[in-house]
């Protein structure tokens, strides 16, 4: 009996922490899948670069860390605006030609498959397929609520992911460019019309799109380890994000990251950890049969 | 009279703004409908609605005695019904030719037997000297032309024409108006949407309907619409049907 | 400027194709470059059942391994479970591909939008974590070691041959029909398409299912070659399903032609390239598709088809007697 009522509370305790850790991962996600969802809602195309954005980002964040001790918690002075310059470049000299000559979506999409293999065997030849990890003094801190232990690490990358989310939220609303992203995203032709530079809207948002996978590796970092071919990972799992929050919108996008940390975190303890990333998959599949446009869109059908 | 297109109180919201409101409206074999109403009057909808590109939000299609509602737009060219659109949307890395070919595919199996069709109607619209061009590069005019030989191509008994005349010059107008006109001895019927009130349309529709804010606010012959004050009103603004 | 060649020239060009093909292996007896010879019949293969979904339909998959990957795996548990033959396991592994297709399609091509391509690879990274975590079926990460069934090449030279003519007939003769005209009108402008009477989700289906038939039957050839697989190698996202996009994106998407010119190119470079850069080769795969869409974004067959013979062009087209006339 007393033995029972110890199993239920350890099987709750263990859910609580499962279901925290979950949405702390989560939120990191939706930050990774808030890039390719903005660069979705202006460019109407899915960036397949997106995680090797955000590989470089980490790998800077590890360079500036190890080189002159930066710690990855204010490495995103660095990494945003180096993936903000990065983002900006590709577009210009790639994307930008492509969209003047009316190109195909598809062949748009295909090049930025380009651009990240690029990257990531750049980052091969540059650094090894070795996995490196961050150690910082917080690394290994935990934070206690009663029997549930979360790594401080992990909160901290959270509640950055929230201020980033709420800049570029704020960012969005308030001022004159973040109206003219919106613009552009809603109508391009009406936004050009009402006299919206539409081509460098187009830069800076993939610039911006770019900068938030800085952002977001600056604290994944702390969570995650490093090697180059991760980018391809994360840009499956910010695809999957950007669906379950419904293409193009930033706010869903955070949205389903937590969704998908969620479904993750409870997989990996209640199914088994070989399958966690095949569950994040299965609820992408659920969801585009039951709710194409996503957890807070409008069906467009 | 017999409707071969009997549309019964259609409405269709989207997102709480209603586009189409209680829309009556009939089509009989071989006629030539004007549908006439300002820009965002309803009729790119209506006929989005008719093809099944949208589903209605209530209402009822009844085309030769069967419902439309529900059925997809390829079943429903496959009954009789196709259309052009507003923004034209040829094949363009496909030949005229094969363009119309690909409508002529509706209705037969080969290619001999498209190919056969394609070149006959190509001849009817007089596109067949262009027939190995590719279609994007065509002008306006000619990829307009193009579009309703494909729709003809697919043996339909009613043609849905989205702004047919929207940017042509006077005599690319008059020559699609006068293709217009020789529809019905193919036996095809057209529904002929425009925007505005144009000689060109009064004078070859046996019948127009006009719409305005998604509603059916005046039909009949052309010479009852042209001095129907409501119709005027429209046009013309409530200031201008006041003191007239 | 076509009608100058003549028909003789065409068919003393492909009697003469098909004599080179056919003695390749008699003549050239070095194994290296029989072995070559394989891959770039298997990357004819690949390339030209993703171009007729990717090239001709135009919906672009991004996760074609999960075909490669589910044939692979179809024919070799079947031999390895069952002692099943793995020759006519080929014929199953392609049946599994269709299977897999089915559900696919039907689930995304409803949708307009990204959703097909990229849903792709999200199948193929799930089936490429099912295979490594089903260890009781699969073996999981250690993969299955199958025995060598030839110690000559000369079989699996003319098997190779084989499929990979018959994935470029059934494409010829698709595109050369109706369908062929249904896809294109589709890649085209579904709109369009669907308002002349094409119900477009059925046609990308049949599109997807031939597509998925020779793709999954590769991988069970592939299997059957090599003699090995795991889950990394036959669901590659890299080395499989972007591959087989840059075969066809190379030589020419939409183009007959374009995945064989595609495969050679790929085949060679990948082989030169291998010693320089080891396992960063891949960059090569990158800049290519980067050169590719900005500069030649038709391919080499579609570019050089642009003003070159007619019968290169780049559509299913009327290349039909009567057309160039008059």
């Amino acid at each position: 009996m007393a033995e029972g009522q110890r199993k239920g509370h350890m099987d709750l305790t263990i859910l609580l922490q499962t279901v925290l850790a979950g949405v702390l991962v989560g939120g990191l996600y939706g930050l990774i899948g808030m890039g390719m969802a903005i660069n979705f809602g202006v460019l109407r195309i899915i960036n397949l670069a997106q995680g090797e954005l955000l590989m470089v980002g980490m790998y800077v964040c590890y360079w500036v860390f190890t080189l002159w001790g930066l710690d990855p918690l204010l490495s995103p002075v660095v990494t945003i605006p180096f993936l903000f310059v990065l983002g900006v470049v590709i577009h210009r000299f790639l994307l930008t030609p492509l969209i003047r000559a009316r190109a195909l979506p598809e062949n748009q999409i295909l090049l930025t498959v380009g651009v990240g293999l690029v990257l990531t065997n750049a980052a091969l030849l540059a650094f090894t397929s070795n996995y490196r990890t961050i150690t910082t003094s917080y690394s290994a801190s935990l934070i206690t609520l009663g029997s549930i232990a979360v790594s401080l690490p992990a909160v901290l990358a959270f509640g950055i992911a929230m201020l980033v989310s709420s800049a570029l939220w704020l960012f969005l609303m308030k001022t004159d460019l973040g109206k003219c992203i919106r613009a552009t995203a809603q109508d391009p032709d009406a936004a050009l019309l009402m006299g919206v530079n539409v081509e460098r809207i187009s830069v800076i948002t993939f610039g911006i799109g770019a900068a938030l996978e800085g952002a977001a590796g600056s604290l994944l970092v702390l969570v995650y380890y490093l090697f180059p071919a991760l980018g391809g990972i994360f840009t499956l799992k910010a695809f999957i994000v950007v669906v379950l929050g419904g293409l193009g919108s930033t706010l869903g996008a955070l949205l389903g990251g937590i969704v998908l940390g969620l479904a993750e975190s409870l997989g990996a303890v209640f199914v088994s950890t070989g399958y966690k990333d095949a569950i994040g998959f299965i609820v992408f599949v659920l969801m585009l049969i039951f709710r194409p446009a996503g957890l807070v869109g409008k069906a467009r059908m | 009279m017999g409707w071969m297109l009997d549309v019964r109180k259609l409405s269709k919201v989207f997102g709480g703004l209603p586009a189409l409101v209680n829309v009556d409206f009939g089509i009989a074999p071989g006629e030539i409908v004007g549908l006439i109403g300002p820009n965002g009057a309803g009729k790119t909808t209506l006929f989005n609605v008719i093809t099944g590109v949208f589903r209605p939000t209530s209402g009822e299609i009844l085309f030769e005695g069967k419902n439309l509602v529900g059925l997809k737009p390829h079943d429903i060219c496959r009954l009789g019904i196709t259309r052009t659109f507003q923004v034209v949307k040829p094949l363009p890395k496909m030949t005229v030719l094969e363009n119309v070919m690909v409508g002529a595919f509706a209705r037969v199996g080969t290619k001999e037997e498209a190919r056969e069709i394609a070149l006959r109607e190509l001849e009817f619209t007089g596109l067949l000297p262009k027939r190995d061009a590719l279609a994007r590069s065509l002008t306006l005019a000619d990829r307009k032309l193009l579009e309703l030989t494909r729709a003809v191509a697919t043996r339909p008994k009613l043609i849905l024409l989205d702004e047919v005349v929207a940017g042509l010059n006077p005599t690319e107008t008059e020559e699609t108006i006068t293709l217009i006109q020789r529809l019905p001895e193919r036996g095809i019927a057209a529904v002929a949407g425009v925007e505005h009130v144009m000689r060109v349309i009064m004078t070859i529709s046996h019948r127009i309907v006009v719409l305005n804010y998604g509603r059916k606010i005046a039909q009949g012959s052309p010479e009852e619409v042209g001095h129907n004050p409501e119709v005027i009103e429209a046009y013309l603004g409530e200031a201008y049907a006041e003191t007239s | 400027m076509a009608a100058r060649g003549g028909k003789g020239w065409r068919w003393g060009g492909a009697v003469l194709g098909v004599a080179v093909l056919l003695g390749f292996p008699i003549v050239v007896s070095d194994v290296y470059l029989q072995h070559l010879a394989i891959f770039f019949l298997l990357w004819v293969t690949l390339g030209t059942s993703w171009n007729l979904l990717g090239g001709y339909a135009g919906q672009i998959s991004f996760g074609h391994a999960a075909f490669f990957g589910m044939g692979a795996y179809t024919s070799s548990l079947l031999f390895a479970k069952l002692g099943f033959p793995p020759w006519p396991g080929m014929l199953l592994g392609g049946v599994a591909g269709i299977l897999l297709a089915l559900p696919m399609g039907h689930i995304c091509f409803r949708l307009r939008g990204p959703f097909f391509a990229l849903s792709m690879l999200a199948l193929s990274e799930f089936l490429r974590l099912v295979t490594l975590n089903w260890r009781d079926l699969t073996e999981g990460a250690v993969g299955i070691l199958l025995p060598p069934f030839f110690i000559s090449k000369l079989p699996y030279y003319y098997i190779a041959l084989a499929l990979a003519a018959a994935t470029m007939l059934a494409t010829w003769f698709l595109v050369d029909s109706k369908v062929g005209f249904y896809l294109l009108a589709i890649r085209e402008d579904q709109d369009a398409a669907e308002a002349l009477g094409i119900d477009t989700t059925w046609y990308k289906l049949v599109a997807l299912m031939v597509s998925a038939f020779f793709s999954a039957m590769a991988g069970s050839y592939y299997a059957n070659y090599m003699a090995y697989i795991d889950p990394p190698i036959v669901f590659s996202i890299v080395d499989i399903s972007i591959a087989m996009i840059l075969v066809a994106v190379l030589g020419g998407m939409g183009t007959l032609w374009g995945p064989v010119v595609g495969a050679l190119v790929i085949v060679t470079l990948s082989e030169a390239f291998r010693a320089y850069f080891a396992a960063a080769h891949l960059i090569v795969y990158g800049v290519l598709i980067i050169v590719v869409i900005v500069f030649m974004p038709e391919g080499i067959v579609g570019s050089l088809a642009a003003r070159g013979p007619r019968w290169l062009r780049p559509r299913v087209a009327t290349d039909a007697p009567g057309a160039s006339q008059g």
